[in-house]
């Protein structure tokens, strides 16, 4: 019974997500019109044949501009999750094999980092640094960094103390050789399920950065950003709205029950490893 | 530290490789745990060697200091252990006078050990054949790939494993407990070290495969002229392999002799103690003989007198104010009261 609903959040999962991969593989050879193309005469019409989920203000195509945008959605997603996992793993593998006073100043950054709005943080850097895609990965992915920090660290502090590290020094076996090919693979699992999670998260932050009017500029389709535009015109097309919404809460629900799932499905696997020993 | 890899790497550690006489020698040896603000002596005055070809055993209850010597000789003592006094010479070479670089080419290339249990001290993670086969290219650095694959599946045939091709490739749960010991001595042995160090090689397996792995042993020691120092609770596998016996009790060697003349006539109560613990088949109505009493713990042992006082059935009055230093008496050496007068010389 349990064993059910645990494939039943990977398999949701994996369905919501494969069908934005499967629209972002498109994107990049199929848009039904230019996503920036507008048309005067065309503007907030609701779903049509021609224009099968309406058009904006300004009569651009939504279909295309929801496209368009996943890549955005995606590329940022990917990219600050990943800048903020080779970050934290670093800082949190150090620490945790190392111990001491390096990882009490890591452990502390990491305090303050977390005890610092992260939606704040961000606002920060990008009116230092500017408005750009760049800024925005970065800052994301400075925001993602105590998770994979903490999680590195503890599996590092719980691995190392292994028999089979110890038999691993005991064979001259450096540090740094340790670390990367005896400890690290024995938290790859965990480590993919926090970059699922971090995806979602990452991506509901550039949404909401991108409503702000801080993350992306237009002309360049984003979902946050389309949301924000389509306040005005919530009564004139609804659809406008909606749209960017579903989306969003398609990709955070597919990336949160993808990484529950996986987590589910690892663990679940875990022990059964053992038992064949 | 890991950052300072890179410039000690340029200056080579210049080790003695000349005046090439192999032996191991532990002088004086004292190690400290510290606990609770305070200094334990968890090893005092440890001293013995060992020369090629010799098995030497070495036996004592959990908590007498039998790791620890060990641990001591490779190096990676636990962080709260440290080295009061003493040396380990390892071919004349001072090993605590290195810096961790420069023991990182000992260990693994001079000096191997083989643990306990083969199930934990094995990568999950990582096939066996490639844990054999980085052993050899962490210490030749120039071999490639294929050299050290080679030479991995050479010594796992060595060891007596079977169809070496496909087990190269296995992971370590799908492999025996037998057969994860003999991958651990294959890849202790892979770089011919001088001296081995098998800590209770043979607990974890089963009686049957406890004597093959002991012949195992035994036979690779013969024909590669190395030191083994095997540490074991077992009098059994002691008598099996051993050339010399050390007896430890509290920290301090308390008898130490050639294993047969030991074993056959104990000097040490001790000694006595263990031997008469094990169980005989002859005496199958009796209750089994124990020493009474427990290991005292660090924290309770007291600085003066002999450790075994408040458990040994022979005790006399002076043995709580004055411990004997190890005294050489007839064919081996014994730390005890009962012989030799007050033994201060």
């Amino acid at each position: 019974m349990n064993e059910k609903r645990r494939n039943a959040n990977l398999v949701t999962g994996v369905v919501l997500v494969s069908f934005l991969l499967l629209m972002l593989i498109v994107s990049f050879f199929y848009l039904p019109y230019p996503p920036n193309k507008m048309d005067s005469v065309n503007t907030l019409a609701m779903p049509s044949m021609q224009h099968l989920l309406g058009t904006d203000n300004f009569g651009r195509d939504i279909l295309s501009r929801i496209m368009k945008g996943s890549q955005m959605a995606f590329g940022i997603g990917f990219g600050a999750v990943l800048t903020g996992m080779v970050v934290g793993v670093i800082l949190g593998a150090v620490a945790g094999y190392f111990g001491g006073w390096i990882d009490e100043i890591v452990m502390r950054l990491m305090d303050a980092k977390m005890a610092f709005p992260g939606v704040i943080l961000a606002l920060v850097l990008i009116t230092v640094f500017g408005n750009g895609i760049g800024n925005m990965i970065l800052a994301l992915g400075i925001m993602s960094i105590p998770r994979f920090c903490r999680m590195t660290r503890t599996g590092f502090m719980q691995i190392k103390e292994m028999e089979y590290i110890k038999a691993a020094k005991s064979r001259g076996i450096s540090d740094l050789r340790i670390m990367i090919f005896h400890i690290l693979p024995n938290i790859s699992s965990s480590l993919l399920v926090t970059f699922t999670l971090g995806i979602s998260s990452a991506i509901l932050s550039e949404a909401g950065l991108s409503f702000l009017g801080l993350g992306i500029q237009p002309p360049h389709p984003s979902w946050g950003r389309m949301l924000f535009e389509a306040q005005s015109y919530l009564l004139t097309n609804p659809m406008y709205a909606v749209i960017p919404g579903v989306m969003i809460t398609i990709l955070v629900l597919g990336f949160n029950l993808l990484g529950d799932g996986l987590r589910d499905y690892l663990d679940h696997r875990m022990p059964q490893r053992e038992e064949e020993a | 530290m890991f950052w300072k890899k890179k410039k000690q790497n340029l200056d080579a550690p210049k080790l003695k490789i000349e005046n090439q006489e192999k032996n191991l020698k532990v002088k004086n040896l004292t190690v400290t745990i510290h606990s609770r603000g305070k200094d334990y002596k968890a090893l005092s005055n440890v001293e013995f060697e060992i020369h090629p070809g010799q098995i030497v055993g070495l036996v004592g209850e959990s908590g007498c200091g039998k790791s620890l010597t060990s641990l001591s000789v490779i190096g990676l003592l636990p962080s709260a252990a440290k080295i009061e006094k003493g040396q380990i010479l390892l071919n004349g070479q001072d090993l605590y006078s290195l810096n961790e670089e420069q023991r990182c080419t000992f260990r693994g290339a001079k000096i191997s050990m083989i643990f306990q249990d083969p199930m934990s001290a094995l990568n999950p993670l990582m096939a066996v054949g490639k844990q054999i086969s980085e052993s050899y290219r962490i210490h030749h650095k120039m071999a490639g790939k294929k050299e050290a694959e080679e030479k991995a599946l050479a010594m796992m045939e060595k060891v007596g494993l079977s169809r070496v091709k496909e087990l190269y490739k296995e992971y370590p749960h799908q492999l025996s407990g037998g057969m994860k010991q003999r991958v651990m001595i294959a890849m202790a042995l892979i770089n011919k070290p001088d001296l081995i160090i098998a800590d209770e090689p043979t607990t974890a397996l089963d009686v049957t495969i406890q004597a093959q792995i002991l012949d195992l042993l035994k036979e690779l020691n013969e024909e590669s002229d190395s030191m083994i120092l095997l540490i074991s609770h077992d009098l059994g596998v002691i008598r099996e392999v051993c050339d010399q016996v050390m007896v430890m009790y509290g920290g301090k060697i308390v008898e130490h002799g050639d294993t047969k003349k030991v074993l056959q006539e104990p000097m040490h109560p001790y000694t006595k103690g263990l031997l008469s613990s094990v169980p005989d088949p002859e005496k199958k109505d009796e209750p089994i003989f124990c020493v009474p009493g427990f290991v005292e713990s660090l924290e309770q042992r007291k600085e003066e007198g002999c450790p075994f006082t408040g458990r040994c059935i022979e005790v006399k009055e002076e043995c709580k104010k004055h411990c004997p230093e190890l005294k050489r008496i007839k064919d081996r050496q014994v730390r005890c009261n009962l012989y030799g007068g007050t033994g201060n010389e």
